[in-house]
């Protein structure tokens, strides 16, 4: 079985060591001693200025330094400022923050603390999905653990600073991710989006100054504490230091959870992390960054993956789904399979987002049927385009990404589609039809007796035939088929 | 001050300035949809979701919207570059993919902003041929029809409605391309807090939200030989309606108001004004008395049906301090189908009230059961808007500009100056202290007429009167939301008033929901409001008591002001009603 | 549970409490056995793993053998996984536990002190 090699974990360090419902276990791996620390060791700047030396970059999407967001929190004046963390992790496919909370709770919350006492703030609120029942109730057992023993809540350690973190669940909603949308739901509104700038760290929850950091991002800020920011910055690169997490599926051989070094390059990922492509197929490409990202062709797999390298290739770094195709799948059915998603979640508050996607999808359906025009090709990259240049937030902003990515390193694909109304990859249904090969059909009936909608006849020991006017194209016959005697095309 | 750059051209701008304040400042237009800013009323929709205003920002990655982007030192602007231009286009191409593309027959044809957005940019094509939204059509209230497939989401009607008027009926709901503006949880207007007054109306760029039509039904009751049919017409009516034909803002049309009414074929035309002369009879009676009998105070004005709708919702605890007068129309309808009935011989059941209103709530109102008689039925049978009164005009092609100038029909025509003022915030208290002060200060031979004290456009304001060495104290809020201020001071006992006037619509009724369309420009308001006191000061008659009708009236049928018979056709009562 | 004043004190609880948990076992001489139980692990079947190791353990009166649930080790496609921690001795991680191989990790590692030889993952993951 394969190896692990080049995994270096930080944000996953105790995820698969210690028991997450004891706080003893995380204690014992000097747990809450980054807090300590900066309580005592540190002024609130010089927490600060670590964080800003380090390098962290925020690991929900967009990479912005995390030590300049705590600067502007701290340097906001309030009497009152929140700490809050992004748990609403909604790209499909991804779960790094999941498995963070359910397997070391309490590095979220002793981070928060550091950031609160960082930016002068007492009160913390975690927005986690309610569709993540355990990391809820981890999380519930870690806050009341941290403040029976006095690590959180009132005058911590005898420091004089206080702290408390509580729950906010969220209903599902995607756009949510999206930080002002997050807050707003919070406050008891509506998930959607507002205008940026005032940016939360001036003007956030409840118009008061916020911190908002994803899950992954605050694994990484006890550490950087604890260790130093020259410790931190051995890994990774110079632009994108430390690892990243990376919630790998797909086509490849060994699906799980990966937290590499930034720089490592894809190939690694996927060759010798990942055990290579299933069933000795082809790779295709790998999609990074969910419905915001793109598909990175075999041509890039050597680059080194760092938040600019990733959106030079057209995708993004996101919070780290990466999902590997294989010669199996459709570039235009991936494309659309993305786009469904964000219309689907689209807040609905922005024309592009709102009527552009939905206009977008729609020549995606006509060329998956079969019934794309020339003109189509065009209107994808204009129409997505104008989306990423005007619409209101992160989502609609990136929501085109797929469909441009695709459209640049698979533009054979989608002519395939459109001039010769085929699909290639043999994944669209309305593109493919199943042929039996008179010289090689032996008549042994397995593909009439597996056939769902019973349309193949033929004697026993003789040619069979596939009624194409009642065929559902489900491929049934094609995989049963001992004999090679069936062809898609 | 900020230093930037647009189309190369520099300037400077105060700071919180947005990128569109400071084109506009150069002469520099930039496309707008959403974007709304009446400040004056508080109406300020920068909510950035239309994204037409896009603009090009050097060394920004994405385009800005203008309208709610502030511009920062050294900024480099470019409104009209081929990238923000073809942004624009595409944006409301996809816009109008998804409208229901029926202009010729739309309520807002003409004076549609979509349309004169589409007509500005050249529009041509929509390369889009995706299906478009559909959606019911919310008719359930007598008073707006919400037309969910023409919303363009641009939120006016919701920050008008939560922020400005603080009923909070309309939001967001459900997501993405099904995304609409409407009542929580798909609830018919009817059935929600909804106070009518049609602000939301008023401010909605496209045919989304509009009046009810009550047209057909009043050209029916026109055209029956059978029915006698009575218009009155609303103070603030007389000085918008020349809007509708082109005269300039603020023209006082009263003359060839009441001209096209007959020559629509109205038997009677008569004045609501005359009405706001009784109304303020009983009103002023009613102050008199609950001041000189330790009654409930303050007082509160109840001649805005949308402010009564309003605090029955939100304020069920202050039920007992409005005044229990009913409004001057609905006045007048029980007065028609008795008093007038009788006087020119007409059977009240043939007798036909239309009320030609500024304001969308009257249609509700006229709907309330409490608002009929049991001989007479509703008091008042159909309301139309300004806004309806100027189609039905056109549609009875008569050319309004050439009419000549018309005195309404006897017996309840006449009004004084005091009335007139009825259709602006502060004119119905101003009316009031009028007799008031009259009647209470009996040996001063001629008491104060204006009191100009209680007149401006602040959202709350407060005066001190002297009548008779009495200090009355009085507060007058126009908006919901400041009358929500005011009410909430009050029931908390912050405050202490004898007399307070509540207009739900910002600036009174010269602002109603059924006015002609203010272009997005809170002047037109004042100038209407100025006419209404210039017509004030040219009557001679300019307190309520002094109407010789009035006189008349109570002389010949209803006896003494606040006595049995006018309880009984001029008073009503209010009903507590859910919150949501 | 204790309340902790002082940073002292804090790292006190720390050495005192080193050798309870299922971490350093070559201080505690105790063998830990950890079942990934994260929702991954729970969805391929984890909870019934572990109940069947806990079941073993009885059986076999195992005292010095405790079970723990801990989160996702990562490796979803070989869960459920079980990390046998020895003292003084390196883990050993399985995947594709079934519940039989559950009963021939307690009957051939634990008490035979033989990994299998079947199952074995080989985990590579450093923790700076």
């Amino acid at each position: 079985m394969s190896s692990g090699t080049g995994q270096v974990r930080i944000a996953l360090r105790n995820c698969g060591v210690i028991d997450p419902e004891s706080i003893k276990d995380y204690i014992a791996t000097d747990g809450y001693d980054a807090l300590a620390k900066a309580l005592f060791d540190m002024s609130p700047d010089e927490v600060v200025e670590t964080v800003k030396k380090s390098g962290l970059r925020g690991r929900g999407g967009a990479g912005f330094p995390t030590g300049i967001k705590w600067e502007t929190a701290r340097r906001s004046e309030s009497d009152i400022k929140y700490v809050l963390c992004n748990a609403d992790e909604g790209d499909p496919g991804a779960f790094m923050d999941r498995s963070v909370l359910e397997g070391d709770p309490h590095c979220v919350l002793e981070a928060m603390a550091i950031c609160g006492y960082a930016i002068g703030a007492s009160q913390g609120i975690i927005y986690v999905r309610a569709e993540y029942p355990l990391a809820v109730k981890r999380l519930q057992i870690a806050i009341e653990q941290a403040t029976d023993m006095g690590l959180l809540g009132d005058n911590i350690l005898g420091s004089g600073f206080s702290f408390n973190v509580r729950l906010y669940f969220g209903a599902g909603a995607f756009v949510c991710g999206e930080e002002t949308s997050l807050m707003n739901s919070v406050q008891g509104g509506r998930g959607e989006p507002r205008l940026k700038p005032p940016f939360p760290a001036v003007k956030g929850l409840w118009d008061k100054p916020t911190n908002i950091n994803n899950v992954e991002t605050y694994a990484n800020v006890a550490q950087i504490i604890r260790n130093g920011w020259e410790w931190f910055r051995q890994f990774g690169t110079e632009k994108s230091p430390g690892t990243k997490v990376f919630a790998l599926a797909g086509k490849v051989n060994n699906v799980g959870l990966v937290e590499v070094p930034m720089g490592t390059p894809l190939r690694v990922i996927i060759e010798d992390i990942g055990g290579g492509i299933r069933n000795n197929k082809k790779f295709k490409a790998a999609q990074t960054g969910g419905p915001s990202g793109g598909c990175i062709p075999a041509e890039h797999l050597d680059t080194p993956i760092e938040y600019e390298s990733l959106i030079s290739l057209g995708s993004m770094m996101g919070s780290g789904g990466m999902i590997v195709l294989d010669e199996d799948d459709c570039m235009v059915g991936i494309s659309k399979f993305y786009l469904t998603f964000t219309a689907e979640e689209s807040c609905g508050k922005c024309t592009p987002c709102r009527i552009g996607n939905v206009r977008l999808l729609e020549i995606l359906d006509r060329i998956t049927e079969g019934k794309g025009e020339e003109k189509d090709m065009d209107d994808l990259e204009n129409l997505g385009n104008t989306i990423k240049d005007t619409a209101l937030c992160g989502l609609g902003q990136s929501s085109p990404n797929p469909i441009i990515s695709t459209l640049r390193y698979f533009s054979d694909e989608y002519k395939e589609h459109i001039y010769h109304k085929r699909c290639p990859a043999g994944s669209c249904s309305k593109l493919i039809g199943y042929k039996i090969l008179p010289d090689k059909c032996t008549g042994c009936t397995v593909c009439a007796r597996n056939c769902p909608v019973s349309c193949i006849s033929g004697e026993r020991k003789k040619v069979h035939v596939i009624d194409q006017e009642r065929c559902i194209k489900c491929g049934v016959c094609f995989s049963k088929c001992r004999f090679k005697a069936i062809v898609r095309g | 001050m900020v230093d930037l750059t647009i189309n190369n051209i520099e300037t400077s701008m105060p700071e919180g300035s947005t990128i569109l304040e400071a084109a506009k400042s150069l002469g520099i237009h930039i496309p707008t949809l959403c974007h709304l800013d009446l400040h004056d009323i508080k109406m300020v929709n920068q909510v950035g979701t239309c994204r037409v205003c896009m603009v090009e920002v050097e060394g920004r990655r994405n385009l800005l919207p203008s309208c709610s982007t502030l511009v920062t030192p050294g900024m480099v602007i470019h409104t009209n570059t081929k990238r923000a231009v073809r942004a624009r286009r595409m944006i409301v191409e996809l816009l109008l993919s998804n409208h229901p593309r029926e202009c010729l027959i739309c309520n807002r044809n003409q004076n549609c902003e979509l349309q004169s957005l589409s007509a500005e940019l050249g529009i041509r094509e929509i390369r889009y041929k995706g299906p478009r939204l559909h959606t019911d059509k919310d008719t359930s209230s007598y008073s707006i029809v919400r037309n969910a497939e023409k919303c363009v989401l641009c939120r006016r009607c919701e920050t008008m409605c939560n922020t400005v008027q603080t009923v909070g009926v309309y939001s967001a709901v459900h997501r993405g391309f099904e995304t609409v503006i409407g009542p929580a949880f798909d609830k018919p207007m009817l059935d929600t807090a909804c106070t009518f007054c049609g602000q939301c109306v008023s401010v909605c760029p496209t045919g989304a939200l509009t009046e009810t039509n009550d047209a057909a039904d009043v050209w029916d009751a026109i055209s029956d030989p059978d029915k006698i049919v009575i218009a009155q017409t609303a103070p603030a009516v007389r000085v918008a309606l020349g809007e509708a034909f082109g005269l300039p803002i603020g023209t006082s049309v009263t003359g060839k108001m009441v001209a096209a009414l007959r020559r629509m074929g109205f038997d009677k035309v008569m004045d609501t004004d005359f009405a706001a002369d009784l109304t303020i009879m009983e009103e002023a009676s009613e102050m008199i008395h609950r001041i000189q009998h330790n009654g409930r105070l303050p007082i509160l004005t109840s001649c805005c049906p949308a402010w009564v709708k309003f605090i029955e919702h939100q304020f069920p605890s202050l039920l007992d301090i409005p005044s229990t007068c009913k409004s001057p129309h609905e006045m007048f309808g029980a007065i028609a189908k008795t008093y007038l009935a009788e006087k020119l011989g007409m059977d009240p059941e043939k007798i036909v009230v239309v009320s030609i209103m500024p304001c969308l709530a009257k249609k509700f109102e006229a709907k309330r059961e409490e608002l009929s008689g049991k001989e007479i039925g509703s008091n008042v049978d159909y309301v139309i808007s300004t806004r309806e009164l100027a189609r039905m005009i056109r549609e009875a092609g008569i050319s309004f500009t050439s009419l000549p100038d018309e005195d309404f029909d006897d017996v309840m025509g006449e009004s004084t100056g005091a009335s007139v003022i009825f259709g602006t915030t502060g004119g119905v208290i101003e009316a009031a202290v009028r007799t008031a002060a009259a009647w209470l200060d009996k040996d001063n031979p001629s008491p104060q007429i204006e009191f100009k004290a209680l007149r401006g456009i602040e959202g709350i304001r407060e005066a001190e009167v002297e009548i008779a060495g009495m200090k009355l104290s009085i507060a007058i809020a126009h908006g919901l939301g400041n009358a929500r201020k005011l009410l909430t001071d009050i029931r908390d006992g912050k405050v202490q008033y004898h007399a307070i006037e509540i207009m739900a619509c910002p600036s009174g009724c010269v602002g109603g929901g059924g006015q002609p369309y203010h272009g997005n420009n809170i002047e037109v308001l004042r100038k209407r409001a100025g006419a209404l006191y210039s017509e004030d000061e040219s009557k001679t008659l300019r307190r309520s008591h002094e109407n010789p009708q009035i006189q008349k009236l109570y002389e010949e049928f209803l006896g003494e002001p606040y006595g049995e018979l006018a309880h009984e056709l001029l008073h009503t009562h209010y009903h507590e009603r859910d919150m949501l | 549970m204790t309340k902790l004043g002082s940073w002292d004190e804090l790292k006190k609880f720390r050495e005192d409490n080193r050798k309870e948990t299922s971490l350093l076992t070559s201080d505690s001489g105790k063998t830990v056995l950890a079942v990934g139980e994260a929702t991954c692990g729970i969805a391929a079947g984890a909870k019934r793993v572990a109940e069947v190791l806990r079941k073993e353990i009885d059986k076999q009166g195992l005292e010095n053998v405790s079970i723990i649930a801990t989160g996702c080790f990562g490796y979803c496609y070989a869960e459920p996984m079980v990390e046998v921690r020895e003292p003084g001795k390196k883990s050993v991680y399985y995947g594709y536990v079934t519940e039989d191989t559950a009963r021939e990790i307690v009957s051939g590692h634990l008490l035979k002190g033989k990994p299998l030889t079947q199952n074995i993952l080989n985990v590579e993951v450093w923790i700076p």
